[in-house]
Formats: C-alpha cells, sequence, structure tokens
C-alpha cells in the first residue's frame, strides 16, 4: 500500500539533489508521473527516471502519510532526501550524501547504511534512524544559521563527525558511538547522548539543555562547573525515558553533573553528566596534563598552531613578502623550554606532516609562552606547507590544532619564492 | 533621443503643487518637458496611466548599500542568502539575498519598487574606493555617498585649533578625493573615544585626545557646510543612539545648528523653477531619528518620546529628518557607530563585528531580529509612524535606514501603515500591548494622502539632498524619472493588503525617459549617475592643508598616490560643481 521503490542506476561522480524525494510530493502521482518529477544535477534539471527505476505510485495511498519510498540501494551522491517532508517514510538501503531529512516536519526516515553530513538539519519533527555513520552537523544548523533542530529525533548506530547538533534549541540526537569536536555546540535546549567517547569542545557556548556523555572526553571544555557526584540512579528519570526506547542506556555506576558554559553566560542553564568512571581524572584534582612525549626516530610529536603575528603584519603593509625581515619573523617555530631541551637545543629544525610527505625547515626559537608539546609557526609561506588541507566540513584548513613532527635539523631555511616554486608548480 | 507622453494618470507632485489632478507628462530627451511639438507627438511613444497614479522616481536619502560594510554583512548573513535567489534573465544577473541582497539585485529591486534615486549614507574616506567599485555595479539608479567625517582625524585637529577655515580646506579636499557628495557624522566625537573603548554620552562631553565636544564638531562640520556650499546640509546621526531617554540629547543636538545660515548656490536652481521654491532650507539633516527618539531611563521604564521630538521638529525650520522605521522581521545593524552597535551586540548575544578605519571612522555590524512579541521592539515600531504622522511631511521622509531597521523592500509595509490607520491598529492588536499604551500611535486617527506620501518619498528627500531642481518632481526640467503606480485615488484604505502590493511593484519605472521596469519584470539596465560634490578651492589655502595630509600619510597603510577615488569608478560622473577660486 503506498510502498514505491526506486532502484538507483546512477554512477556519476556529480552530486544529485534529491529534494522532491519526499512522499508529500510523491503522493497523488502516477508512476509516469514520479518518473518525470525533476532533480537538478548541476545547473540542469533531469527526471528522476534518469536517475532511478520507479516501481509503484502514489495514487493507491488515502493520505501522504501512508506513503513509503524505498530506496534500494547505495546513494552516495544524493543530497536531500527527505528535504522538510512532513509525513510517510522513506527507507534507503545503503549510504546517502549529505542534508538528509533536513528540515523535515514529521515523518521518518531510515539509512541502512552511512549518511553524510547535515542529517536531519534545522529539522522540527519526525524521526531519523541511520544505522551506519554519520558526517558532521548532525541535526545542526546550516552556514550562518544560529538555530539548529527544533524538534524531532535522530538516532545514529554508529559514530558521528564533529559539531554534532550543533544550536540545538529542541529535540533529542542519540548517537551511540563516538563523536569528535564541538558537539552541542551554542545548544539551547534538547538532549545529546553520546555512547561513546568525544574528542573535544563538548557542549562548548551552551545555555540551556542536556548532554549526556558515556565515553571519555578526551579534552574536557574549560566553561563547566562540578556540581554533584551521582549514581545512575540520580540521574533524572526524563532523560532515560528519552534515550531507552531507542536502544541507549546510561551503562556507567556513577556521574559527573556539570554546568555551563560558564565561559560565555553568567547564569547558564546547560547539564552535562558525564560517565565518572571513564573520566576519573576530572575528579582528581591535578586539572590538565600535558600532552605525552612521543618520538618517532629523532622527531617529536607536537600540536601546531598558526596564526598572524604583528611584526609580520608590520611587514607585510610595507608591502615585501620575498623580504629577508620577513623571513626573519616567519620562518620561525616557537618552542616550549622543555621540548627545546628535549630535541637537545637545536638551531634549526625540520617540522613534518603526519605522514611525512611535506616538510619545512625552520628556525627554531626557545619561548615560555607556548605549551608543552606544542610549536607556534606565523602564518606564512613556511606554515602552510605543513598545514593540513583537511577542513572538518568548515571551509578553512586546520591552523590551529593540527598535529605535526619536529626535529633537530641542519638543512637550509628556504626563501619563500623557493618554496612556493617547490610547493605549488 | 525618445520622447513620451504619459497619458490620463492622476500625478502628485507636491513642489508643484498638482494634488492627483488628471494630466498629461511630456518626456524629451530623458527630462520632463512643458509639452511636445504635434511632429514629436507623432513619434511619441504613448504609455496610458488611465486609473493609474504618477508621481516622480523615488529618492531615498539615507540607505547602506555599497561599501565595505555592506559586504561584510552578507559575509555574516550567509543564511540571509541561499534561500533567496533570484535568476539570471537575458538582461538581468542573477543575486541572492532579502536583507542585504546583492549589488545588483538591490538595483533591480529599487527599481521595481519606484525608487531612481538612492544615496549611499556611509561612506568611509579610505575605502571609499570599495563603495564606487560597488556603486558601479548597482544597475539604473543614480546615486552618490556621503563621506564619513564626524570622527576624522584633521576635522577634529582643525576644529581643536579652531581653525575652521583649514578644516574646511580638508573637507573640500576629502570630498574630491573619494568622489562623495556631502558630509556625514556619526556618534560625534564618540566614535573616536571608541578606541580606547569609551563613548561620549553628552553634546559637552571632550574626546580622550582631541579634546573636542560633540557639539564642536557638529557645529564645525555645519559652518563648514555652508562655507562650502555644499548641495546637501550635513547629515547627522546624533549621540547616544538606541539608548532610553536620548530624546533630550536629540533635541539638542537640532539646536546646535539653529543659527546657521544656509548657503545655497542660486544659479542651478534659477534653470529649473518649481511652484514651490525646492532650494534646501536645513542646516541639519538628522538621521534614522526614531533609534534617537527613547524616553525612559532604561528598558523597564521604555517609552516613545516621538510626540515630544516631533514638536520640536516641526517648529525648527533648519531640520529635516529621516524616519528610520521598524517594520520588524530581520534586520542587519550596520553603521559607523562601533560603541553604539557594541551596546546592541552585548543584548544580542549573536553575532557582531567591529571594525576600526585608520583613524578616519569605525563600523559595527550585528545581524538582528525585530519582533512583534518584543516590547521594545513594538514601540521602536509604533516611533517611526509616529514620526511620519505627526512631522510636517515637508520636513520628514520614509526610511528604514536600510537595512538598520529593517530592508528597504519593506517599505511599501510602511507605506501601508501611514495610509491606512486600520493596518496600524491591526498589527498593534498582533504586537506587544507596549506599542499602543507606551506611545501615542494609538491616539492618531491621521492617514497620510497620496500627496503626503509623494512628498515623504520625492519632493521631501530631494529638495534635503539639494536636488530639488532635477529630482522629485514633473516639472519641466526635471530628470524624466517616472513612477505609475496601479492605484486609483479613490482607494479604500482599509484594504491595506492592496496598498502594499501596489507599492510593492509599480506598473511602470521611468528612468531619465526610459522605460527601466514594468510589473516585476526589469525591461532596461542603463547605468546611473554617479553625483560627487567637486569643490575647487584657493590655491594658497588648500596648499598647507594638503602638505599636513600628505605628511600624515606616513601613517596609513596606503599611499596618497592610491588614496584617491579615479574617474574611472563613476558611471556617468556628474559633478557638482563649488567654485572657490
Amino acid at each position: 500500500m503506498g510502498e514505491i521503490i526506486l532502484t538507483p542506476k546512477y554512477d556519476d561522480k556529480f552530486p544529485v539533489e534529491c529534494d522532491m524525494i519526499t512522499p508529500d510530493n510523491f503522493f497523488g502521482k502516477s508512476e509516469e508521473e514520479i518518473k518525470e518529477i525533476k532533480l537538478w544535477k548541476s545547473s540542469v534539471q533531469y527526471p528522476l527516471s534518469e536517475f532511478f527505476d520507479v516501481k509503484g505510485d502514489g495514487q493507491g495511498a488515502q493520505s501522504a502519510s501512508d506513503i513509503h519510498i524505498i530506496i534500494d540501494g547505495t546513494v552516495p551522491k544524493m543530497k536531500l532526501i527527505g528535504y522538510a517532508m512532513t509525513t510517510g517514510k522513506i527507507t534507503v538501503n545503503g549510504d546517502v550524501n549529505y542534508h538528509i531529512g533536513c528540515e523535515m516536519k514529521g515523518g521518518e526516515i531510515e539509512v541502512n547504511g552511512n549518511a553524510g553530513s547535515w542529517a536531519g538539519r534545522e529539522m522540527e519533527g519526525g524521526n531519523i534512524l541511520i544505522h551506519g555513520n554519520a558526517g558532521d552537523h548532525i541535526g545542526g544548523s546550516y552556514r550562518g544559521k544560529w538555530d539548529g533542530m527544533l524538534g524531532g529525533r535522530i538516532v545514529i548506530d554508529g559514530n558521528a563527525g564533529s559539531s554534532v547538533g550543533d544550536g540545538l534549541v529542541k529535540g533529542t540526537i542519540i548517537v551511540k558511538g563516538n563523536v569528535e569536536a564541538f558537539c552541542g555546540i551554542r545548544q539551547t535546549g534538547g538532549l545529546i547522548y553520546v555512547g561513546g567517547n568525544v574528542l573535544r569542545t563538548v557542549g562548548v557556548e551552551m545555555k540551556k539543555g542536556t548532554i549526556i556523555v558515556e565515553g571519555k572526553i578526551e579534552h574536557f571544555s574549560p566553561g563547566f562547573f562540578e556540581q554533584n557526584l551521582l549514581t545512575s540512579n540520580e540521574v533524572p528519570s526524563e532523560l532515560y525515558e528519552e534515550i531507552l526506547p531507542y536502544g541507549a542506556n546510561l551503562y556507567s555506576k556513577s556521574y559527573v553533573e556539570y554546568k555551563g558554559d560558564h565561559a560565555f553566560y553568567n547564569k547558564p542553564k546547560g547539564k552535562m553528566y558525564i560517565s565518572a568512571n571513564n573520566n576519573e581524572y576530572l575528579l582528581s584534582c591535578e586539572g590538565s596534563v600535558d600532552r605525552p612525549i612521543e618520538f618517532k626516530g629523532e622527531a617529536l610529536k607536537v600540536i601546531l598552531n598558526t596564526g598572524s603575528t604583528i611584526e609580520q603584519g608590520r611587514i607585510i603593509k610595507g608591502g615585501d613578502k620575498y623580504s629577508p625581515e620577513y623571513k626573519d619573523v616567519c620562518a620561525v617555530c616557537h618552542i616550549h623550554p622543555d621540548d627545546y631541551q628535549l630535541l637537545g637545543k637545536p638551531e634549526k629544525v625540520k617540522v613534518s606532516s603526519p605522514d611525512g610527505n611535506r616538510t619545512v625547515v625552520v628556525r627554531a626559537e626557545m619561548k615560555d609562552n607556548v605549551q608543552r608539546r606544542n610549536i607556534f609557526i606565523p602564518r606564512s609561506v613556511w606554515a602552510n606547507v605543513i598545514v593540513d588541507a583537511q577542513s572538518v566540513n568548515s571551509g578553512a584548513p586546520i591552523y590551529k590544532g593540527g598535529e605535526v613532527y619536529v626535529q633537530p635539523s641542519d638543512d637550509e631555511i628556504l626563501e619563500a619564492p623557493y618554496i612556493i616554486e617547490q610547493q605549488y608548480k | 533621443m525618445t520622447k513620451m507622453i504619459i497619458k490620463g494618470g492622476h500625478v502628485y507632485d507636491p513642489l508643484n503643487g498638482v494634488d492627483g489632478e488628471v494630466m498629461d507628462i511630456y518626456i524629451k530627451d530623458g527630462k520632463i518637458v512643458e509639452s511636445l511639438s504635434s511632429d514629436e507627438i507623432k513619434e511619441a511613444k504613448v504609455l496610458d496611466a488611465k486609473n493609474k497614479v504618477v508621481m516622480a522616481g523615488g529618492v531615498d536619502a539615507h540607505t547602506h548599500i555599497a561599501g565595505p560594510k555592506v559586504t561584510v554583512g552578507r559575509v555574516m548573513f550567509p543564511e540571509d542568502h541561499y534561500k533567496c535567489v533570484r535568476p539570471k534573465t537575458h538582461n538581468t544577473h542573477c543575486g541572492t539575498g532579502e536583507i542585504v541582497p546583492s549589488t545588483y539585485m538591490q538595483g533591480y529591486k529599487y527599481a521595481t519598487m519606484g525608487y531612481t534615486t538612492t544615496f549611499e549614507a556611509a561612506v568611509p574616506p579610505m575605502i571609499a574606493r570599495h563603495t564606487h567599485e560597488e556603486l558601479k555595479a548597482l544597475p539604473i539608479l543614480d546615486k552618490a555617498g556621503y563621506l564619513l567625517l564626524g570622527n576624522n582625524w584633521f576635522v577634529m585637529k582643525y576644529l581643536r585649533e579652531g581653525d575652521i577655515e583649514k578644516a574646511a580646506s580638508y573637507v573640500a579636499w576629502a570630498l574630491d578625493a573619494t568622489k562623495t557628495y556631502g558630509i556625514k557624522c556619526v556618534n560625534p566625537a564618540g566614535v573616536e573615544n571608541w578606541a580606547w573603548g569609551k563613548n561620549v554620552n553628552s553634546l559637552d562631553e571632550k574626546n580622550i585626545h582631541f579634546d573636542v565636544s560633540a557639539r564642536q564638531i557638529v557645529d564645525g562640520l555645519a559652518q563648514i557646510n555652508e562655507m562650502l556650499g555644499l548641495p546637501m546640509s550635513i547629515h547627522l546621526h546624533a549621540n547616544n543612539l538606541g539608548h532610553p531617554g536620548n530624546w533630550e540629547i536629540t533635541k539638542e543636538t537640532m539646536d546646535v545648528t539653529k543659527n546657521i545660515k544656509v548657503n545655497v548656490k542660486d544659479n542651478i536652481y534659477n534653470e529649473v523653477k518649481t511652484k514651490f521654491d525646492s532650494r534646501r532650507k536645513q542646516s541639519v539633516y538628522m538621521t534614522h531619528v526614531q533609534f534617537h527618539s527613547f524616553g525612559g531611563t532604561s528598558w523597564k521604564d521604555f517609552e516613545s518620546k516621538a510626540d515630544d521630538v516631533s514638536k520640536h521638529i516641526n517648529k525648527s525650520d533648519h531640520v529635516v529628518i529621516d524616519s528610520g522605521c521598524v517594520p520588524f522581521g530581520k534586520a542587519i545593524c550596520m553603521t559607523g557607530d562601533g560603541p553604539g552597535l557594541y551596546d546592541i551586540a552585548t543584548m544580542n548575544g549573536q553575532k557582531w563585528t567591529n571594525c576600526d578605519v585608520e583613524l578616519e571612522c569605525g563600523s559595527g555590524i550585528v545581524p538582528f531580529n525585530y519582533s512583534m512579541k518584543n516590547k521594545v521592539h513594538s514601540v521602536q515600531w509604533a516611533i517611526g509612524l509616529e514620526l511620519l504622522l505627526l512631522v510636517d511631511p515637508a520636513k520628514a521622509i520614509l526610511t528604514t535606514d536600510n537595512p538598520n531597521a529593517g530592508p528597504f523592500t519593506k517599505y511599501p509595509k510602511i507605506m501601508k501603515w501611514l495610509l491606512s490607520s486600520k493596518a496600524r491598529e491591526d498589527t498593534m492588536k498582533e504586537c506587544h500591548k507596549w506599542a499602543g499604551e507606551r506611545s501615542t500611535l494609538p491616539n492618531i486617527d491621521k492617514e497620510l494622502s497620496l500627496y503626503e506620501l509623494a512628498q515623504i518619498t520625492r519632493s521631501t528627500p530631494a529638495i534635503a539632498i539639494g536636488m530639488g531642481y532635477r529630482k522629485g518632481h514633473l516639472g519641466a526640467g526635471a530628470d524624466a524619472d517616472v513612477t505609475i503606480y496601479d492605484i486609483t485615488p479613490d482607494y479604500n484604505s482599509n484594504d491595506y493588503e492592496m496598498l502594499e502590493k501596489v507599492f510593492t511593484t509599480t506598473a511602470y519605472t521611468i528612468k531619465d525617459g526610459q522605460i527601466v521596469s514594468k510589473g516585476n519584470e526589469i525591461v532596461e539596465t542603463p547605468s546611473g549617475r554617479s553625483f560627487f560634490a567637486n569643490v575647487q578651492m584657493k590655491e594658497e589655502i588648500q596648499k598647507p592643508v594638503l602638505d599636513d595630509v600628505k605628511d600624515f600619510f606616513k601613517y596609513y597603510t596606503v599611499g596618497f598616490n592610491n588614496y584617491s577615488t579615479p574617474d574611472e569608478y563613476l558611471t556617468r560622473p556628474t559633478p557638482m560643481d563649488i567654485d572657490l577660486k
């Protein structure tokens, strides 16, 4: 009854905008009419039959809520499936691209595979179940927008990327696996449950709402104050009601209750329940721990931060990036005194990307304003060689926080024009 | 060039005292003419305006449509763009955006709304080039910019030294170098203090380092303005923008220029005669007075003081205002008032950016949402309308300070509220009750007539910017910028949705005698004129100032030769020549 099977036959590299694939749109249409629905591929519209074999129609159903669209195969290039749908069901037997179920108001989407970023972006109601992994900004907001998900529920069986539930206003996001950075950033309501581990910056800028973390938090956010140590029975029961029916649970014996983000608000009402068993370091008095000393051969593993310096700015405004003066202030690596000692007080160091493919030699300078196992190189020709091009969906490379290796070197510090020629020829 | 007859429309032309009379308008070579010869009539294009209203092209004397802050506004507000898209057509560019549309789209939208002249109200001197680059891409409209000088290093330096002649000479050089039209003054003395994280809160408070007060700067710039005989008066954004209780300083500020004699160059006005005098009468043009008519001492006892402020304006002949109405909904505040916008940003708690334009001026940008449920925003909505209803239409100009209180595309909403008291009543029922309780709006049953509407959108702004001889009227000799609205004078003001629709899209918009839009369709996209003041000073006065300026360039990040805007940046450059040699 009302079942429409779309078998994918598209095997090109261009993404296709499938915002018209919704039960609301298919309801009342014959098989021929469904085949004729137009989908955008780059700047041209093609009929749906170009991408899918269609079986079934939307005429037999009583209402759009009876429509069940089955995409029977993997569609890794299809975006915006179920855009703003209000009712009915969509099942995808495979992977999907960005924006599945974004702005949806009701109904259900089930993905038997992985989903791309922005799944359930700005959704207002309904359910999304993803049985595989998902990308970044799950239940979040699109570029520039302040509010993310406004209602509904997203359940992910696997892992998710960064910025899960950014700007979450209302609704529930359950990630049974791990998440990366900025989970629940700018949250003003709703609930995020993370069954696995968290990389860093969980709950930053949150004002209201709740985050539960079952696993280990690699780097805890600074703006959260500890409130209570609770046994799992003392965690508010309504939180259990939200997650138990979807195969998630509070597995730890005890939880630390935090309030925040005090770094952003005077009286924040955001709450975090963090598994105490998996994050014992949070309860110890030592606070933050230095990064471990890890050598690969002669090279020390460090975090690379780059940024423009005032001195550098002064010289550029004069106009010359190829001057010796510019090289002097930019081809330099600031190292913590302890690390400097570890490396044997080198005059020059070679900084390399983790895979060793990209290296640059710069002057070493001891500075106590960088942390241990961190280095700073002014953002310029030299630093750009080793900055990671991976952008975590932000549009900008990782200028700060990327991993690199640093070792003493006797090689020559190359001139800017030569580096540019070498790198970008 | 083309000849055209606009036949049988109801004409509203306040400067010539025409109030809805049925008459024909003749156009020849881009100008309005008295009549055409019988031969010319044969070849003229006839536009039937029967049962339609004919007005001069709209003049927006205060808008923000070009320059760095507008661009930054677009960058900060991507969510405004991805859902509002205009596809490319055979003769128009594509575009995006609703609150801060892309440049081409702004031109098209203004034209289909019946506006043909727009003045960008804040050009930072150093970034004038950028502003002109963008204005160059603005299709159809005639345009010009006001130069931010209220916190300028040299202006303040010379005023402190009491050397007004040197200050005037600097202003003349700056206007010429940046190809701008008039003097803009934003939060005088206060923006300079913002460099130290401070502001000024009264007229007589001296600022840091320069030791000049807002009063000195306003008075000085107004005097300079008349010494040079610039086409328009100073354009003044007063101190304490958006602070409860600022209505008093607003009134005080208006009085500063009370005794300054207006100096208008008569020659251009003598060429084109209108029935009523079209010469500029004001010595100060107070802008977005809505933001400056706040009563109370805090947001708790906040109220409208628009009636007091209006009374003060009505009895001050040297003042013209624009309203800065709030039409509700999304907006983006962008102004040269850095500290003012910091205050808004701390209330708002969302995105904010701030900029210091190298010793010349500053700016701040904050995306904003005026909500009907919000107490303060509802009162602000009421204040804007009160001002336009209470102030003499010969002294008031309709604006939203686009896009600060709302985008210019919402002008038709404001017109609807002005023309229909029922529209106001219905909105008052919807918005927060403070709108009615804390303003006098419920007691005003006045409805503007089409004649008065033509005043606040055509003749008054045209006179205020010193263009009364060529813009804002339909007498012989005026530019043939004409708007034809699909409405008859006997409209039913209770049917306000119809009013909004009529003013949103004209039947025809004519620019320089050429039909540029017909309904929503853009027919032609000619380039508009770039107006700028071209002041020629005596060499011996200019020289020492220029030496000072050149010396100062060692502190700038741009060289002296790269500072000025060349003529290539202008479309159809139209200088307003002022010879003081």
